[in-house]
């Protein structure tokens, strides 16, 4: 739709016009503000918390398990340099030889919701927790079952 | 015309540009980027846009381009 409408525009003699492709559903999956009746609602990405362990694919098992411990959750985010989510480390994986890497045990591709999605839709689910990431998949944080109304 | 992403937006806004959402006015009314205007595509032609300045940078969007 607003290909066209760019189009449109161009031929009624505006000369500087672009065209935001990813549109609404990308500027509100970064959590960035709005405007409208329904633009304050309670979103995964307002109620993420960035207290999850996070860890590197070449970073061994052993010297994670102590971070995890005094974590708030019994698992660890993989992610690139960038902050790609990239994979989760959970309890299986921690029992597992303290030489390992990340990369060798992680579960690659966890489920993630963006940053948008509506809070109390996903409260009402059966999930103690949601790991947030952007379009792109950066990382934003997990949202704990209480967070989310 | 020019495809951008939200970086550039939030550059071209800053700058100056204008923001144009061309759905419908019920998807515009419930949430809509700060200091958008709505046009919606079908009602999109000359009359409509006369509060636009044309020597100033347009951002149009929709949902997700579809």
């Amino acid at each position: 739709m607003s290909p066209r409408a760019a189009c449109r525009l161009e031929t009624l003699g505006f000369t500087e016009v672009y065209d935001y492709t990813l549109g609404k559903a990308d500027w509100l999956a970064h959590n960035l503000p709005a405007e409208g009746e329904r633009a304050d609602r309670p979103t995964a990405g307002g109620a993420a918390r960035d207290d999850v362990v996070t860890c590197a694919l070449s970073d061994r098992i052993g010297e994670l398990r102590e971070r995890i411990d005094r974590s708030p959750y019994a698992f660890a985010l993989v992610t690139s340099g960038e902050g790609i989510l990239l994979g989760r480390l959970g309890r299986s994986a921690l029992d597992s030889d303290p030489d390992a890497r990340a990369e060798d045990v992680m579960e690659p591709g966890p489920s993630t919701v963006r940053p948008n999605a509506d809070a109390r839709a996903l409260a009402e689910r059966d999930l103690r927790f949601a790991i947030v990431t952007t379009p792109k998949g950066r990382l934003v944080g997990v949202a704990r079952r209480e967070d989310l109304g | 015309m020019h495809t951008v992403d939200v970086v550039d937006v939030r550059r071209l806004v800053a700058d100056g540009a204008q923001l144009v959402e061309v759905l419908p006015e019920d998807e515009y009314a419930e949430a809509h980027l700060p200091g958008a205007i709505n046009i919606p595509l079908t009602r999109l032609g000359a009359e409509t846009t006369t509060s636009l300045d044309k020597r100033r940078a347009v951002v149009v969007y929709c949902w997700d381009g579809l």
